[in-house]
């Protein structure tokens, strides 16, 4: 029997996880569908209650691991977003947040930018894998079990997409700027 | 090697972690409607299971009933409860809490006895909808071992039918598509007894079986822990803070504030809710808009109580509690100022199963 099972569970579990999926949601798809999308989810949970095995995986873990099923609906936004992500240099950053890095801040603009891009364009099952352990701090054995896949799968998602973004990460590490970093892939 | 390449994995994870862009925190109005959403669908299956309960056998029985839950709706603008019941339930849970709770030493059982009687109806000569109405009494004891993974004993007592409007008590009992519970007695571990037999009219092939509504219905021991269905590890869980359990009550059923009554009438008739729950309750019923305090002496089944009443255009649905013990007495519906249903409910410690203390 599932510990989700009942409806006060599932009201305590919206009350403990809605807020903090919705960030993962609006990060990814934005906040007007992340509304959207939180409610989906719970929904998905509440109908697939009985499949849920707590020895597998934690609540959140396949909370997240139903909302990358809910997300799969929104790749065409996602990817929009993130081409605009890239064109806007990244995510807003705050000077006081870059004071000890290695990078100045047009550098981490940049970065962010290109690195947006990049992963926009990861295969749709790189990205889900990558975002799940960046965004939602899971760890590939908890995605394996969430979406059903094996572990060496998940792994092999998360080295190709890394492999595909390590070029990006390291160049700006070193301060290559942009035009440096298309003459190296020349 | 294995430490490169996890440098590697972790300076990319970094800068895609910095990559997650800022996005405003979930909006109160946001998280409500989720809310309000994600509970809703659950919520009638909730109903659909909630009604199970009793003879739920209506299957060929057109209860003149409960009504749904969500009839219950209230909507918004509601006065808060009045400062009245709100004294009558403080007073009642303060007695609550100072009570001795109930001791549960092994080899002790804890006694249940609960008596409900409610109007039915049911069609005859081929009519499209209930033309005889009849009213019947159900008596359930329980003797739930301090252990509850120990045996249980239950005994049901059903009553002929004991009013009948528009018929007679024989037409009533033989409704071609009527369906009555069969008295029955038995022990289970854990309390899982097994399904009720029912006595069905001619029009259900006047066969005796178990009941199921559904093909697709769960067995009932398959059913989760619920207010209704409680076990001591899920009342443990629940919130004692009379304003989270009042979200709970609140939401186990129909989302709207006047329906945490019904969740409340439920659970506490089950008579197995410890006392600091029971004195939670009562605060978190407090809560409920428009409650107020309908009869201070209000007899059900021979014991003399408050009534903690919500007041609807066609309905009338009270709790009645003893303010000087803190005891839970049982509830009422009444329905277009008739009487509709009752339940009582008595509770104590008693050394043997299948005896009831004195």
């Amino acid at each position: 029997m599932s510990d989700l099972d009942g409806l006060p569970a599932l009201a305590d579990l919206y009350d403990e996880h809605a807020r903090q999926l919705h960030g993962y949601l609006a990060r990814r798809v934005g906040p007007d569908a992340a509304d959207d999308l939180v409610a989906d989810t719970f929904l998905l949970l509440w109908e697939h209650r009985q499949r849920y095995d707590p020895t597998r995986a934690s609540p959140k873990s396949w909370l997240y691991g139903l909302a990358t099923n809910v997300l799969r609906g929104h790749t065409r936004t996602e990817v929009r977003r993130l081409r605009a992500l890239a064109r806007h240099g990244g995510r807003r950053v705050e000077a006081g947040e870059l004071s000890n890095r290695v990078v100045d801040i047009a550098d981490a603009r940049h970065l962010a930018g290109r690195l947006a891009k990049a992963v926009a364009a990861l295969r749709v099952e790189e990205r889900d894998a990558l975002l799940m352990v960046a965004w939602a701090d899971m760890t590939p054995a908890e995605i394996s079990e969430v979406l059903d896949v094996p572990v060496g799968t998940v792994r092999s998602w998360l080295h190709r997409a890394r492999k595909k973004l390590n070029g990006l990460v390291d160049g700006a590490a070193l301060g290559i700027s942009d035009e440096q970093e298309a003459s190296r892939h020349a | 090697m294995h430490d490169n390449a996890d440098r590697t994995d972790d300076r990319v994870d970094s800068a895609v972690r910095e990559l997650a862009p800022d996005v405003p925190p979930m909006s109160q109005h946001a998280f409500e409607a989720g809310r309000a959403r994600v509970l809703a669908g659950p919520a009638a299956q909730q109903q659909q299971r909630t009604s199970r309960r009793w003879l739920a056998a209506a299957a060929g029985v057109t209860a003149l009933t409960l009504g749904t839950v969500g009839a219950l709706n209230l909507g918004g603008g509601a006065p808060p409860a009045n400062a009245e019941a709100v004294a009558v339930l403080t007073s009642a849970a303060d007695a609550t809490t100072s009570t001795k709770a109930a001791p549960g030493e092994p080899g002790q059982f804890r006694y249940i006895k609960k008596v409900e009687s409610k109007w039915f109806g049911v069609v005859l000569n081929g009519a499209m909808s209930a033309n005889c109405w009849y009213r019947q009494e159900r008596t359930e004891e329980t003797w739930i071992p301090a252990d509850w993974k120990q045996e249980w004993q239950r005994r049901v007592a059903v009553t002929e039918p004991l009013e009948t409007r528009s018929c007679t008590a024989e037409q009533a009992k033989n409704a071609p598509y009527g369906s009555t519970e069969i008295p029955w007695e038995a022990r289970a571990k854990n309390g899982d007894f097994p399904p009720p037999k029912f006595r069905r009219g001619p029009g259900l092939g006047a066969k005796v079986g178990p009941e199921t509504l559904t093909p697709s219905s769960e067995p009932a021991k398959e059913l989760p822990p619920s207010l209704y269905r409680p076990t001591p590890e899920y009342l443990a869980k629940l919130p004692r803070d009379p304003q989270r359990l009042f979200v709970v009550l609140r939401d186990s059923t129909c989302l709207a504030d006047a329906c945490a009554m019904h969740a409340a009438r439920s659970a506490l008739s089950t008579g197995q809710i410890p006392d600091d729950l029971r004195a939670a309750m009562y605060r978190a019923v407090a809560k409920i808009p428009g409650a107020t305090v309908g009869n201070r002496q209000d007899n059900l089944g021979g014991r003399v109580g408050t009534a903690i009443r919500i007041t609807e255009p066609s309905r009338t649905l009270d709790l009645i509690i003893d303010p000087k013990t803190g005891d839970y007495i049982g509830d009422r519906t009444v329905l277009d100022g008739e009487l509709h249903e009752f339940s009582s409910v008595v509770t104590g410690v008693t050394d043997a199963i299948g005896t009831a203390p004195r």
